[in-house]
């Protein structure tokens, strides 16, 4: 684990990676697993504001999928998924930067766009372990609240996650490369994270602004519907460009700029 | 290797679109298998110097060589074959210290074990403890390991001497003397000359970004001269001793003359002789008296640094 920075990054985050796997599973098990009590219950049926369907997707609540579309994919999970990478991204080079670590690993032989690199790999990584372990509890907890969502269609809607999850993280990397601030990548990036789920959410109730759902990353993560459509290979492959686009915008910004001690 | 191990043309640093001029046109080359002393106040620009060096920092203007190579374009290669200590160190991971200098040494593809541990002997340094928990002092051991371990070239070190008690200062001065004797150059920084002469060279002198003398220990050894002191049985006249070659700051008090010589000390002795003389003093050189005065504001270095300051 002490071979390259992108072991080492691994290494050092495993901690971390352990217990926002026991948190996330532990939230996906109350969550999911209780579905069928909840129905059974009533609870989900009360009448909710109408505003709260921009927020929640659609309010289907009784219907495995729409429950998970919205409890799970669009609030919790993600909100639980954006926020760990984007912690790790915005560390990632501004936080060894801040501690004075990245000149002394800059000082050895290791280019700064390979440096770059192997932490975007490591981020990308954590995420998709993450993401795994969201998918294993989501299925698993869906079988025992006898949902009838195919499990490859929770693999395709965690796999937006995980992406999303990735440009998050890869955004809050690319301020942090740039201005070498972790603070200042964190705050960014959680801003314009929020900016993108309204946008995603209530931008289609207003006519003529259609467009801006369009430059979302939530939009191609759950546009496509993924827990009732299966994979939406278009919008992976939009998630995955974009988070390559801003690991070059990250490779480009360490590159140019000198490194603070 | 022929040529100059570091070589600066022009180098200039200024911080920021219109900030402080940092350095000022460095020129200054450093030669193969020599320690070099790199010296001046707090803020003069060492620090800067050396993350130009070892591109880190991009110049303003200027350029600088390192082993022969360019800074900005051979960045890497230079970093292969340079060890560096920077100034402050962080190393506030969990990982242990052996662990941290393990994973430094395989970013140079690996380095044997056994220069680790021999370092880490010789500093008295525990390899098992997280080094987040260790005291300024031992960060400083894990970094001189980790700027010694692979043997490189050359040895950039950003005041190395700063947080060692003088035991291991001593240690790491001898550590020093080996590697430049084994052909190696070392570059150190360092506000106090002390620091230094003992090992150096040559130094250079910085301050506000410009580079104020560069010359060897030992003339600054010669120029400095012996501060020395003679007794005689009865009072003296001035008159006797002043214009003697090699003896300057001629003062006497009553029966007691006090001068600095510098060079051979004949001169003064013989003309000595026809006093009745009951004990001669002379002491070591005063680098310091010296060199401080590069240390003070403009105008002050010519009189400091010339022969005849009295
Ligand atoms: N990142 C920085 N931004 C702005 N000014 C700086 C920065 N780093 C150093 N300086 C300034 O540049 C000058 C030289 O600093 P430095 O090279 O650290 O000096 P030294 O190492 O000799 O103490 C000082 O005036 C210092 O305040
Ligand atoms: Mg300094």
């Amino acid at each position: 684990m002490l071979r390259s920075v992108f072991t080492k990054t691994l290494y050092d985050a495993r901690k971390m990676l352990l217990w926002w796997s026991l948190a996330l599973t532990g939230t996906m098990l109350v969550y999911v697993a209780g579905h069928k009590q909840y129905v059974e219950a009533g609870f989900l049926e009360a009448e909710m504001p109408e505003f709260l369907g921009a927020f929640m997707g659609k309010l289907d609540f009784a219907s495995g999928a729409g429950y998970l579309n919205a409890t799970i994919y669009t609030l919790l999970g993600s909100v639980l998924v954006v926020i760990f990478a984007l912690m790790l991204g915005a560390r990632a080079i501004a936080g060894d930067e801040e501690s004075g670590m990245l000149d002394v690993l800059l000082a050895h032989p290791v280019s700064r766009t390979r440096f770059v690199l192997e932490r975007f790999a490591a981020l990308a990584l954590a995420v998709g372990v993450i993401g795994f372990v969201m998918w294993a509890a989501v299925s698993a907890a869906s079988r025992f609240s006898e949902m009838d969502v195919p499990i490859v269609n929770i693999a395709a809607a965690t796999a937006g996650l995980t992406l999303l999850g990735i440009v998050i993280g890869s955004l809050a990397l690319a301020v942090g490369a740039l201005t070498g601030r972790q603070a200042l990548a964190a705050g960014v990036t959680a801003f314009i994270a929020l900016a993108a789920f309204l946008a995603n959410n209530l931008a289609p109730m207003f006519e003529g602004l259609e467009f801006v759902q369009r430059l979302s990353p939530f939009y191609y993560y759950l546009g496509g519907d993924p827990l009732r459509e299966g994979f939406d290979v278009g919008g992976l492959a939009v998630l995955t460009a974009a988070a390559l686009v801003l690991a070059g915008l990250a490779v480009w910004g360490l590159n140019r700029r000198d490194i603070a001690v | 290797m022929n040529g100059a191990v570091i070589e600066t043309a022009g180098l200039s640093k200024t911080y920021g679109k219109r900030g402080t001029r940092a350095l000022d046109e460095l020129e200054m080359s450093v030669e193969p298998g020599e320690i070099f002393g790199f010296l001046g106040p707090n803020g003069a620009g060492k620090t800067t110097t050396i993350r130009l060096l070892l591109d880190l920092l991009r110049p303003t203007a200027g350029s600088a060589r390192v082993l022969g190579l360019d800074s900005r374009s051979d960045g890497l290669e230079i970093r292969r074959r340079v060890g560096y200590l920077p100034g402050e160190l962080p190393f506030g991971g969990r990982e242990s210290a052996g662990d941290l200098l393990t994973f430094l040494g395989n970013l140079r593809s690996g380095v044997p074990r056994e220069s680790v541990r021999a370092l880490a002997e010789r500093f008295d340094l525990d390899l098992g403890k997280p080094v987040r928990a260790l005291s300024k002092g031992n960060k400083q051991k894990v970094g001189l390991i980790q700027a010694f371990m692979h043997q490189p070239e050359l040895l950039v070190l950003d005041e190395p001497s700063s947080g060692l008690d003088p035991l291991l200062q001593q240690e790491f001065l001898a550590l020093a003397r080996e590697v430049r004797d084994s052909g190696h150059t070392i570059f150190m920084s360092s506000h106090v000359l002390a620091e230094v002469d003992d090992v150096a060279d040559r130094i250079a002198v910085l301050r506000e970004g410009r580079l104020v003398t560069v010359e060897s220990v030992d003339a600054l050894r010669e120029r400095a001269g012996h501060p020395t002191e003679i007794r005689f049985a009865e009072p003296v006249p001035v008159g006797a001793f002043t214009g003697l070659v090699g003896v300057r700051d001629v003062t006497v008090d009553g029966s007691i003359l006090r001068c600095v010589v510098t060079g051979s000390a004949d001169a003064l002795i013989k003309k000595a002789a026809e006093f009745t003389v009951e004990r001669v003093l002379s002491q070591p050189p005063d680098l310091e008296a010296v060199f401080l005065a590069y240390y003070a504001g403009p105008g002050v270095e010519a009189s400091g640094g010339g022969d005849d300051a009295a």
